[in-house]
C-alpha cells in the first residue's frame, strides 16, 4: 500500500528553517519563525504553547493546508514547496490523517459512513469493510448505523479517529482533540491515539495547549512566538495520573 | 442584494402585471364611449333587405320612442376584397361592406370620430370624406391594413369587380375585434370591414334603397329589454314576415370579449403573478431565514451578555428591512419597465382608437407593500425561533455541526450504491426538510408559470392543428366560396362557379348561422349542409354517424359537451326560415343529434342536404366547397375566381385555423417574456440558495478539502444536490404548471372563446423548457460558487465554528 511505503521514509515529516510570514500593514508577522523539526514513524509528539505561539500555524503547514514562506516542509518524501496544488490535494488524501477539535463530521452521513469517507477518498477498494473494522477498534462497532447527533461528544470524537486512521495514512494531526471533552472521555481519546501510535507506526502530532495532555507524549515540543522553545523527549505517564 | 433582487423580481412583475385589468377597461370604456356603441341593434334575418327609412318608422312608432337618443339604418353584406400590397403582393381575403350614414367629423379624446351618430367610426390615420361619385371613398380597419401592407390612398377591389378608395383607416364599436366568418377569432389581416357611404353600399352591392339593420342608443337608465321587446313587436307589425334578431351591447362579441378578456386576463395574470410572488416569498422566507440562523451564535452571545430579545431582533429585522427597501425599490423598477413593456404592447395591439395606460401607482403600492412586508416576516420568525434558544445552547461550540440529520436517517434505509460520497447529497437535501421544501417550492412555483404559460401556447397550437388536420384532411387544397346571396343549385352564377377552369371538383351547400338549445345552455353555430354523393369533403364522425334525415345533426365534439348531449338526443335548433323572395323569420325545430365530429372548433354544425327544407330553402345554396384544377395552387384559384360575378369571399377551408395562428404570434412574444423572467427567477432563488448553502456549509467543505478532496469533486456533490432539488422543483412545477394550465382552458378559456373548443396540450418542447429552468437552472448554480470554495481559507474555516 502507498502509505505503507511512505511509512518506510524516514523521517516522516521533516521542516527545515520553515516559516509563515505575514504581511500586515507593511510590516512582517512572523507566525512561525525558522521552525525545524522532524518527526519519524511511531512517534507520538504533543506539540505545546499557548494561544498565538504557533502552534496551528505550524500544523497547517504539516497538514499541507499551508505553504511556509521561507525554509521547507517535506512530507514522506514530498517538498511542499515544489508540490502542485493537485499534489497537495493527493498528499493529503495519502499521507495524511485529520482529527479535529470540533470533530467536523458529516451530519448526513452515519458513524460508518463518516468513517467509510476517510477509506473512500483514499481510494480504498474495502473502504466498508476496513471502517466496520476501524469503528470496532475504537470501541462503536455497534453505533455504526447512528447519526452524529445520536452520538455523545465522546462518541463522535472517536468516529472522527477512526475517519482519519481508516486510510492507514502514516500521518495523523490532531488539532485540540480533547477540547470538546470532558475529562473521561478525553482521557480515552488519548489512550486510542497512544494505541495507534504504537500498534500502526503511526506518527502522531497533537496540538494542544493543555499540558497535561503533554504528559502522555513520547515527545514534546514547546511553541513560542513562532519559535521553538524546547524539543524534548518525555516518558509517558500512566493515563490513570493524568488529571484537568 | 440577490434576496432584494429576487424579491424585486417577483413584487416587479406582480405590480407591472397588475395594471393591465384597469388599462384594458379604460381603453374599453374611452372607446365604445367615444365612438357611441349602440344599445340595441336591429339585424334582418340573413338575406333579407328593408326599404330605407322602414326600421327607422318603426322604431318611432314603438311607445318609449323618446327613449331613443340616436338611430342610423345600415347595409351589412358579405363581400370580397382583391387589393395590392406595398411590395406588389396579391392580396385576396373575405370582407364585409359597412354602408352607413355619414356626417361631419369631430375629435373626442384625440381621435378623429366620424360616419354615423351611432356605431361610429374612429379614424386612426387618413381621412373619410363620404362622396360618392366619381370615387366611392372607403376607410378599412387599419391592422386589415397593416397587415397586408396597404397604405392610404389606395384602391380596392370588391365582390363584383366594383372598386372603393381607402382615403382613411378606422374601426367602429362592433369591429374591434373583427369578426369574420369564423366568429370572433379571425384574423386581423384575414379579414375587415369596408366602410363606405349607405347610398354606396347600396349601389355597390346592387340593392338600391334598402338596408338591412339598424342601431340605436337609449337614453340612460331605460329599460333595453323593454325597449328591444317594442321594437320586435312594432316591426313585426309594420314588416309582416320580416324576421329580425333584436341584440344589445352584451351580444357584441368585440364588447364581450374586451371586457370579459380584460377580466379573465387579469385572473391569469394574476394567477401567474402570485405564483412568482410566491415563488420569491419562499425564496426570500428562506434564505432571509438561513441567514438570520447563521448570526444565531451571535444572538446567543447576546442573550448571554444579558441583551432584551428585543433589541436582540433589531440587527437582523434591519437586515430584513434594508431586503426589503432593495426589494422594494428594484421592484418597483422592474415593474415599471414591464408597465412600459406592456404599455407598447397594449397600444401596438389593442384594437381600439383610445388606449389608456396611465400608471395605476395604487397597483403599485399595493404590489409594494406586499413585497416590503414578505422580508420583514421571513426575518421575523427565525429572529423569533433565535431569542427562542437558551444562550448556552446558541453559543455552544459545533452547534450547527451536531444538530439533527433532519430526515436524513430516513434515506439511511435507502443504501444508495456507490460509498460515502454517493449518499451525501441525497442525505444533504433531506437533513433540513423545511429549507428544502421551500427552496423546492420556490422553485417549483416558478417553474409552474412557465410551464403553464407555455401550454398555453402548446394549446392553441394543439389546437390549429387539429383543426387544420380536420379541415384539410382530404383535400389540402380545399377552398371555401361564399356566394353574396342565395342562389339556386341549377343557377347560371352557381354554374360559372363550378364550371370554371379554376375548379376540378365542387360541392354546393347552405351556410347557415343559427343557435342549438339544449335545457338552459344555448350556443351560436355555424349550420352547413353536407352534399349528397361523393363530396369534395365530409367531416370525421367521432361517435354516431353522419345526418341522413332532415332533422339530424352532426355536432362538434365540444358543442356537444357543452350543450351535455350526445347521439340520439334531441335539441332546439333556432334558426331563420324563409317566407319568401328576401324574407325570413326565426323559427324553432326540434332534432336529434346524429353524431360528433372531432374539429374543436364549437360552431360548425352539419345537416343533410335535404334539411334546406328546414330553412325553407330547398334547392338553393349560398356557399361552395371546391378543389382547384390540378394545375393551380389555391391562392391562383382564389385570384382567379374572385373576379366571378356572385362570389362574395373564397378562402382556404383552413382560413380561420390560419388566421388564429397569426394572432398567436403576438400573444407568444408575451409568453416568451414571462417565461424568460421565470428562468431568471428561478436561476436567482437556485444561486441564493446555493450561496448559503457554501457558507453554511463551509466546515464541512473545509473538511472535505483537509482530508484531500479535490475542488471537482466537492463542487460535483453540490451540483449533484442542487440537481436533486431541481428535479424536485420541476416535478412540483409540472404538476403545479398542469393544473392551472388545465384551469386556463378548462375555466378561463372557456368563458374568453367558448367557441374555440382549446385542446389542452403540453408539448415536449415545453417540458425540456422546464426541465431546463428547473434542474438547469438549479444545478448550474453551484458552478457560480467555484470562486468561493476556490478562494477558501481552509484552516481558518476548519477553527471557525460558526
Amino acid at each position: 500500500m502507498e502509505s505503507d511505503t511512505a511509512r518506510t521514509v524516514d523521517p516522516l515529516i521533516d521542516l527545515r528553517g520553515a516559516g509563515r510570514h505575514y504581511e500586515i500593514g507593511g510590516r512582517t508577522l512572523k507566525a512561525l519563525d525558522e521552525v525545524s523539526l522532524t518527526v519519524s514513524a511511531g512517534e507520538f509528539v504533543v506539540i505545546l504553547g499557548p494561544s498565538g505561539s504557533g502552534k496551528t500555524t505550524l500544523l497547517n503547514l504539516i497538514g499541507a493546508l499551508d505553504t511556509p514562506t521561507v525554509g521547507s516542509v517535506v512530507i514522506a518524501g514530498e517538498d511542499l514547496a515544489e508540490s502542485s496544488r493537485a499534489d497537495l490535494f493527493a498528499l493529503r488524501r495519502h499521507r495524511i490523517g485529520f482529527i479535529f477539535q470540533t470533530f467536523n463530521l458529516f451530519p448526513g452521513l452515519t458513524a460508518l459512513e463518516n468513517v467509510r469517507f476517510g477509506g473512500d477518498i483514499a481510494g480504498r477498494s474495502d473502504a466498508a469493510e476496513a471502517a466496520m473494522g476501524v469503528l470496532g477498534r475504537v470501541g462503536l462497532g455497534d453505533r455504526a448505523d447512528h447519526f452524529p447527533h445520536e452520538l455523545s461528544g465522546g462518541e463522535q470524537q472517536r468516529v472522527a479517529i477512526a475517519r482519519a486512521l481508516v486510510a492507514g495514512n502514516p500521518v495523523v494531526l490532531a488539532d485540540e482533540p480533547t477540547g470538546e471533552l470532558d475529562f473521561q472521555t478525553g482521557v480515552q481519546i488519548l489512550e486510542l491515539l497512544h494505541e495507534v501510535t504504537h500498534t500502526a507506526g503511526t506518527a502522531v502530532l497533537i496540538v494542544t495547549h493543555n499540558r497535561e495532555i503533554a504528559r502522555v507524549a513520547d515527545r514534546i515540543v514547546e511553541l513560542s512566538s513562532g519559535r521553538i522553545e524546547s524539543d524534548r523527549p518525555n516518558e509517558p505517564a500512566d493515563m490513570a495520573e493524568l488529571h484537568w | 442584494m440577490a434576496i432584494g433582487l429576487l424579491l424585486a423580481g417577483g413584487v416587479g412583475l406582480a405590480a407591472g402585471l397588475g395594471s393591465m385589468r384597469d388599462w384594458r377597461v379604460d381603453s374599453n370604456d374611452a372607446s365604445f364611449g367615444a365612438l357611441n356603441v349602440h344599445d340595441l341593434r336591429v339585424q334582418a334575418e340573413q338575406g333579407s333587405f328593408i326599404p330605407t327609412g322602414a326600421l327607422l318608422d318603426a322604431a318611432e312608432a314603438i311607445p318609449d320612442a323618446d327613449e331613443i337618443t340616436a338611430a342610423s339604418e345600415r347595409l351589412i353584406l358579405p363581400t370580397q376584397i382583391t387589393a395590392v400590397s406595398g411590395d406588389g403582393r396579391p392580396v385576396t381575403t373575405p370582407g364585409q361592406i359597412v354602408g352607413v350614414e355619414t356626417g361631419p367629423a369631430r375629435s373626442v379624446d384625440g381621435v378623429e370620430v366620424t360616419g354615423p351618430p351611432v356605431d361610429a367610426v374612429g379614424l386612426k390615420s387618413g381621412e373619410w370624406q363620404a362622396t360618392d361619385r366619381p370615387r366611392t371613398t372607403a376607410v378599412l380597419d387599419p391592422q386589415y391594413a397593416d397587415g397586408n401592407g396597404i397604405v392610404p390612398p389606395a384602391r380596392v377591389e370588391l365582390a363584383g369587380g366594383a372598386s372603393v378608395e381607402v382615403t382613411g383607416l378606422g374601426t367602429s364599436p362592433e369591429t374591434f375585434v373583427v369578426q369574420g366568418p369564423g366568429g370572433a377569432f379571425s384574423g386581423e389581416s384575414e379579414f375587415s370591414p369596408v366602410f363606405v357611404p349607405l347610398h354606396s353600399a347600396q349601389r355597390l352591392t346592387g340593392r338600391p334603397d334598402r338596408v338591412n339593420d339598424l342601431a340605436l342608443v337609449l337614453r340612460p337608465g331605460s329599460d333595453h329589454a323593454a325597449v328591444a321587446r317594442q321594437l320586435e313587436r312594432e316591426i313585426d307589425r309594420k314588416l309582416p314576415g320580416l324576421g329580425v334578431t333584436v341584440t344589445d351591447t352584451d351580444d357584441i362579441d368585440g364588447y364581450r370579449i374586451l371586457y370579459d378578456d380584460a377580466e379573465n386576463d387579469q385572473q391569469l395574470f394574476d394567477v401567474f403573478a402570485f405564483l412568482i410572488l410566491a415563488g420569491a416569498t419562499f425564496g426570500a422566507f428562506n434564505l432571509i431565514s438561513r441567514t438570520v440562523e447563521a448570526q444565531r451564535r451571535e444572538i446567543g452571545v447576546g442573550m448571554a451578555l444579558g441583551l432584551e430579545p428585543r433589541r436582540l431582533a433589531i440587527r437582523p429585522m434591519l437586515m430584513g428591512l434594508q431586503i426589503a427597501v432593495v426589494g422594494v425599490l428594484f421592484g418597483v423598477v422592474v415593474g415599471l419597465a414591464v408597465n412600459e413593456w406592456l404599455r407598447g404592447l397594449l397600444i401596438d395591439q389593442l384594437p381600439l382608437p383610445i388606449v389608456k395606460t396611465d400608471l395605476r401607482s395604487g397597483t403599485f403600492a399595493q404590489r409594494a407593500a406586499i413585497g416590503f412586508l414578505i422580508p420583514l416576516l421571513a426575518a421575523a420568525w427565525p429572529v423569533m425561533r433565535g431569542v427562542r434558544v437558551t444562550p448556552i445552547e446558541a453559543i455552544r461550540s459545533g452547534f450547527r455541526s451536531s444538530r439533527g440529520g433532519g430526515l436524513a436517517p430516513l434515506l439511511a434505509h435507502v443504501p444508495l450504491p456507490g460509498g460515502s460520497l454517493a449518499q451525501m447529497p441525497a442525505r444533504n437535501v433531506v437533513r433540513a426538510p423545511r429549507r428544502t421544501a421551500l427552496t423546492v417550492l420556490a422553485s417549483g412555483a416558478v417553474v409552474a408559470v412557465a410551464v403553464s404559460m407555455s401550454g398555453m401556447l402548446d394549446s392553441f397550437q394543439a389546437t390549429i392543428d387539429r383543426n387544420t388536420e380536420e379541415t384539410l384532411k382530404t383535400a389540402p387544397e380545399r377552398l371555401t366560396v361564399t356566394l353574396d346571396r342565395f342562389y339556386d343549385e341549377r343557377s347560371p352564377t352557381v354554374a360559372t362557379v363550378t364550371g370554371s377552369d379554376a375548379v376540378a371538383t365542387a360541392d354546393e351547400k347552405l351556410v347557415i348561422p343559427a343557435k342549438l338549445r339544449s335545457g338552459d345552455e344555448e350556443i351560436e353555430v355555424s349550420l352547413n349542409t353536407l352534399p349528397t354523393g361523393k363530396p369534395v369533403w365530409t367531416p370525421t364522425v367521432s361517435s354516431g354517424h353522419l345526418p341522413v334525415r332532415p332533422d339530424e345533426v352532426l355536432l362538434a365534439e365540444s358543442a356537444a359537451s357543452d350543450l351535455g348531449v350526445e347521439a340520439g338526443q334531441s335539441l332546439t335548433l333556432v334558426h331563420p326560415r324563409s317566407t319568401g323572395p328576401g324574407r325570413f323569420e326565426s323559427a324553432e325545430t326540434e332534432v336529434t343529434v346524429s353524431g360528433t365530429h372531432p374539429d374543436p372548433f364549437r360552431f360548425p354544425v352539419y345537416m343533410a342536404s335535404a334539411s334546406s327544407s328546414v330553412f325553407g330553402l330547398p334547392g338553393v345554396v349560398n356557399s361552395l366547397d371546391l378543389v382547384p384544377a390540378r394545375d393551380l395552387t389555391g391562392d391562383a384559384a382564389k385570384r382567379s375566381l374572385a373576379g366571378l360575378p356572385g362570389i362574395a369571399s373564397v378562402e382556404s377551408a383552413s382560413a380561420l385555423g390560419e388566421s388564429l395562428e397569426q394572432g398567436l404570434e403576438d400573444f407568444a412574444s408575451i409568453i416568451r417574456v414571462v417565461v424568460a423572467i421565470a428562468v431568471v427567477l428561478v436561476l436567482l432563488i437556485a444561486f441564493n440558495s446555493t450561496a448559503i448553502n457554501a457558507d453554511e456549509r463551509a466546515r464541512e467543505h473545509a473538511t472535505m478539502f483537509a482530508y484531500g478532496l479535490p475542488l471537482r469533486s466537492v463542487l460535483r456533490l453540490a451540483v449533484v444536490e442542487s440537481l436533486i432539488m431541481g428535479v424536485l422543483a420541476t416535478a412540483i412545477g409540472l404538476i403545479l404548471g398542469v393544473a392551472i394550465l388545465g384551469w386556463v382552458v378548462n375555466v378561463n378559456l372557456k368563458e374568453v372563446l367558448p367557441e374555440l373548443g382549446t385542446v389542452t396540450s403540453l408539448s415536449s418542447g415545453s417540458i425540456i423548457l422546464a426541465a431546463l429552468a428547473g434542474v438547469g437552472a438549479m444545478a448550474l448554480a453551484p458552478v457560480l460558487t467555484v470562486r468561493r470554495l476556490r478562494r477558501m481559507d481552509v484552516p481558518s474555516t476548519l477553527r471557525v465554528v460558526e
